[in-house]
């Protein structure tokens, strides 16, 4: 085994990883501040991908602008879900847990259906915010791979910074903590669940637009997204911004590995639900979340 | 996805049905005597997969299918009577392809059904038209997956599929010179299936296989394969590629960036211009495909023996649609028209067109410029040697050479092609 050979799947791994954080980070944001599982997760990285396509080869868009108005928009469809699932719910009279985790269900449905309405059944490919490859110790990498792993650092520490420093990201922790509690201490919850969802959204559209260069988007991809957003979740555990950060980049690299392995594409498909399991088993509150006491 | 309802009946069976309405008003008043239209109609179903990642086939095999309806309609239909086509949509679903499949068998009564196409599909529900007992011309490029014993009602219009593709491998040793090669194909089971297919084809041909990678289909980087093969020792000098869609085409388009700057070898489903448009136009060139002639219907020499009967395929389907002609729909209209010659010969009887398609149907020339003669061993009955070798320019196939001279130049015995044909399950005993 060569060492370039070894630095490339931990390269893919990193950036395919960053990827799968973004996504984990939107449930871990909506988990920690609703205790909803939003399942629409994936739904987000499609529409994000394909609003971001339309909007730069039909409607001609500066890249830029294209990428600002498919996260809004995005941000708007997250409204639409919270609104949706909680259209019932009161702070002292929550909304079943399973109802709400199956009601995102049924609305990726209609998002993936909506969206082959809207684009159709075939992939599409983004546009690439930088080209090429470079070389690094023998391995290639492709710059968009840098720009994903980069973006995903970004707002991860952006939402670090936001969750820490502001007061709505102290009001989104203390509706974790305890959402009737929050309301009684005069915090709009119901707001407080609209920007939840709708930062999800966003970090799930940003996913879909880095990536849709590189895996392309079709209206059936959301369910990958969604499966890989919540493993990185749940292995890396619900501890706001490192959890999912952790789980993600594991997962990704963990996959690459094995591609080093005789047998390893099909191991790939194969041994991180292995871990999910032996993680929900032994430490069900993720890699790095403390323990409930 | 499900949020789509079945459907039956399109524009066009609508527009028979009014038209049957019109001529059985003629023929009321006396005016319509002899109509094709005044008599019953021979129903026909068509069972394809308008959703799903193969959808894009289904679009052009619904088009080619319904254009030698039509032209059948037009010329007479079967012994006067008209063809109405009853459609479904397997969604991509095997189960609900299974269950439509019957309800076209027992409640629409259609004798033949045109589909299912896609392979996933097939595979899933292949136990059913054997116990409908109607026949499926359907158009799985990997029919020789399907078990031996479903066979016995369903064949395939689909004449140039993974194990033609894989032959290619005839070309890169006659004429590349190629002897080493590195194989990247789908962590699945037809990806491992397709591999051992390039296998089988490049031991035939006297080819080193120096290892074969596997990703899983919904991979997108699949630099970490290629890398692999690029680093082995001693080089290999060519690469062959199975995956359909984007996998196919990020694989091809990652051996420039791998570094492996050599002639690929492709099996799969992108030889529709859709699903080459992102094929660099330099891999382009180093991108072969064994494949049938409606696939370069531009670039086909004028002196092929199949030319005019694709050229006139290529002008019926263009003056229909307005638009040129991909090889599923020529691979479509081949489905209707191997259902459409067995009706006029054996008429609307499930067994005798079943018994005359699998045996008696000989030297029927298709639109993708093969002539089937399928056998109870063989359900694709073309030679899958008689391919022409493509490459992408300008973002469309274009004729290379013909793959038969190859097998000749190498001195390729027909016992030895016909033992690997047995070994994956081309033909059965």
């Amino acid at each position: 085994m060569r060492t370039d050979q070894i630095l490339q799947v931990i390269l893919t791994g990193l950036s395919q990883g960053g990827i799968y954080a973004l996504i984990g980070l939107g449930f871990s944001l909506v988990s920690m501040s609703t205790r909803v599982l939003n399942l629409a997760q994936g739904a987000y990285a499609v529409w994000g991908g394909f609003l971001f396509i339309a909007m730069v080869s039909a409607l001609g868009l500066p890249p830029l602008a294209a990428l600002g108005l498919a996260i809004i928009a995005t941000a708007l469809l997250g409204i639409v879900t919270e609104r949706l699932v909680h259209i019932r719910s009161k702070p002292w009279r929550p909304i079943s847990l399973d109802v709400a985790v199956l009601s995102t269900l049924a609305l990726s449905v209609v998002f993936e259906g909506a969206a082959f309405l809207v684009w159709g059944p075939d992939p599409q490919r983004g546009p690439a915010i930088q080209s090429g490859v470079f070389r690094l110790f023998g391995a290639v990498v492709v710059w968009q791979s840098v720009w994903m792993f980069g973006a995903m650092i970004v707002l991860s520490v952006a939402l670090h910074l936001f969750l820490r420093h502001t007061w709505m990201g102290q009001a989104m922790r203390a509706c974790a903590q305890n959402t009737l509690a929050a309301h009684l201490l005069g915090i709009n919850v119901r707001r407080v669940g609209l920007v939840t969802f709708g930062i999800a959204a966003m970090l799930g559209a940003t996913a879909g637009m880095l990536v849709s260069p590189v895996t392309w988007i079709d209206y059936q991809i959301g369910g990958y997204f969604m499966l890989q957003g919540v493993l990185a979740f749940l292995l890396g555990g619900e501890e706001e911004v490192a959890g999912p950060v952790v789980g993600g980049l594991l997962l990704g690299i963990v996959e690459n590995v094995l591609l080093l392995f005789p047998g390893g594409g099909l191991l790939k498909q194969v041994i991180p639900m292995i871990l999910l399991i032996a993680v929900l088993l032994w430490r069900p509150q993720g890699l790095l979340a403390k323990r409930a006491a | 996805m499900c949020f789509t309802a079945s459907f039956r009946m399109n524009s066009i069976s609508r527009r028979s049905l009014m038209l049957r309405a019109g001529a059985a008003g003629l023929a009321v008043m006396g005016l319509g005597a002899g109509s094709v239209h005044a008599q019953e109609p021979i129903k026909v179903g068509l069972l394809l997969t308008y959703q799903g990642p193969t959808a894009i086939f289904a679009r052009y095999e619904d088009k080619g299918a319904r254009l030698a309806i039509e032209l059948a309609n037009k010329a007479g239909g079967i012994n006067g009577r008209p063809i109405d086509v009853v459609g479904y949509d397997t969604e991509g679903k095997p189960d609900r392809a299974g269950v439509l499949f019957r309800r076209l068998a027992e409640e629409d009564k259609v004798p033949v059904v045109i589909g299912p196409d896609s392979i996933f599909v097939v595979l899933g529900m292949s136990a059913v038209p054997a116990q409908a007992k109607v026949l499926a011309i359907g158009g799985p490029g990997g029919y020789e997956f399907v078990a031996p014993k479903d066979r016995t009602h369903i064949v395939t219009g689909w004449a140039s599929g993974g194990f033609a593709n894989a032959l290619v491998l005839a070309y890169f040793k006659d004429k590349l010179k190629v002897k080493r090669i590195g194989i990247v194909t789908t962590a699945d089971t037809i990806g491992q299936r397709s591999a051992d297919e390039f296998v089988g084809a490049a031991k035939l041909v006297g080819i080193e296989v120096a290892k074969v990678v596997s990703q899983p289909a919904s991979d997108r980087d699949l630099l970490p394969s290629l890398r692999e093969l690029a680093g082995l020792s001693p080089k290999i000098d060519a690469v062959a590629v199975y995956g359909s869609g984007p996998f196919g085409t990020i694989a091809v388009n990652q051996t420039e960036l791998a570094g492996l700057d050599v002639p690929i070898a492709y099996a799969g489903g992108n030889i529709i211009p859709e699903l080459i448009k992102d094929v660099g136009p330099d891999i382009g060139k180093r991108f072969y495909i064994a494949t049938a002639r409606a696939a370069v219907p531009g670039s086909l020499p004028k002196n092929d023996p199949y030319a005019q009967t694709v050229q006139k395929f290529v002008a019926d389907y263009t003056a229909k649609y307005k638009e040129a002609p991909t090889l599923p729909a020529a691979v479509g209209y081949d489905m209707a028209a191997t259902a459409i010659d067995a009706l006029k010969a054996v008429g609307p009887d499930p067994d005798k067109l079943r018994d005359y398609v699998t045996s008696k149907q000989k030297n029927f020339v298709g639109a993708q410029g093969v002539r089937f003669n399928r056998t109870p061993q063989d359900g694709y009955g073309v030679d899958p040697r008689d391919n022409v070798v493509a490459s992408i320019e300008g973002g469309k196939f274009v004729f290379k050479d013909y793959l038969p001279q190859s097998f000749t130049n190498l001195g390729v015995k027909d016992d030895a092609f016909l033992g690997l044909m047995r070994e994956h399950k081309m033909l059965i005993d």
